[in-house]
């Protein structure tokens, strides 16, 4: 894959979340029905975990090009607010008890999303570390093969 | 593939093995080990420093059998590979979630987990792990 094409997956994966977002107004808004409410809960939250997961595999089977893209961590970025947004949102609902486990997993997925972006910053660091650097050639000299 | 241990690793192993959450963790580090050869595990996807064919700091999720949480809930193993060498060294590892997670490394740390690895090295301060025995023992 190219950094275009991972490019392209997150900002999918961004849209589909946003349209995910926008319908999250539905399980808030049917006020008159419990059940009605809480199965849109439920699909919102489906539906979120799916994008979620999806996206992670795809950066998992392109971290190169993902560790290269430009446009990658503004856009994670972006996407991770909004997740945290709606997890806030589902946490403060009278529905939360009725859906704990599966918000549970949901943010679990989302902190995973997280991470994959701190790394990649944490490596690009890493990188252009001076002192990584002498690490590497210590290490190189003290393994060497008498 | 020769897989060292640094002292600071088998302590996190043993102590998370007093956990019953964690009890399998040796098991689990030694199947993801023994699945993989040594260039699938320097060029694995995660990541942190490389130099292409001779060096790379990469951390390994590895599931945690006695959970059901998949890699996001997994176990985080950061090591050094050296391919030519045929050697790789586990320096460090954690939970990411239940009673012992915790939060993502910052570059220090990582960097710090290297030196370790390096010290240990030029040491001769390290453990062997039979990966089809499941067991370490101090190198020689």
């Amino acid at each position: 894959m190219s950094v275009a094409t991972i490019d392209l997956k997150i900002q999918t994966a961004y849209k589909e979340s946003e349209a995910l977002a926008r319908k999250e107004l539905n399980w808030q808004e049917k006020i008159d029905n419990l059940l009605d409410r809480m199965n849109e809960l439920s699909g919102f939250m489906d539906g979120m975990k799916n994008v979620v997961l999806r996206l992670t595999f795809e950066i998992e089977r392109d971290m190169e090009g993902f560790r290269k893209s430009k446009q990658a961590p503004v856009l994670m970025k972006k996407l991770v607010k909004l997740s945290v947004g709606m997890l806030n949102v589902i946490r403060k609902s009278d529905l939360y008890p009725g859906v704990k486990t599966s918000y549970a997993n949901l943010k679990q997925e989302i902190s995973y999303l997280n991470e994959l972006l701190h790394d990649r910053e944490v490596s690009l660091a890493l990188e252009e570390d001076d002192e990584m650097k002498n690490i590497i050639q210590s290490t190189l000299t003290a393994a060497k093969p008498e | 593939m020769n897989v060292y241990c640094t002292e600071q690793f088998i302590k996190e192993i043993e102590k998370l093995q007093r956990n019953n959450s964690y009890s399998a963790v040796l098991h689990d580090v030694c199947s993801y080990l023994a699945d993989r050869n040594i260039e699938e595990l320097h060029s694995i996807k995660d990541l942190l420093q490389k130099s292409e064919g001779i060096y790379s700091l990469n951390k390994y999720r590895i599931a945690n059998s006695t959970s059901n949480k998949g890699k996001s809930g997994s176990y985080r193993c950061i090591c050094v590979c050296l391919p030519k060498q045929n050697n790789i060294y586990l320096g460090y590892i954690y939970p990411k979630t239940g009673s012992q997670g915790r939060d993502n490394l910052e570059k220090e740390d990582y960097k710090n987990i290297a030196v370790g690895i390096q010290k240990a090295i030029a040491a001769g301060d390290l453990y062997e792990l039979d990966i089809a025995s499941k067991t370490y023992r101090k190198k020689k």
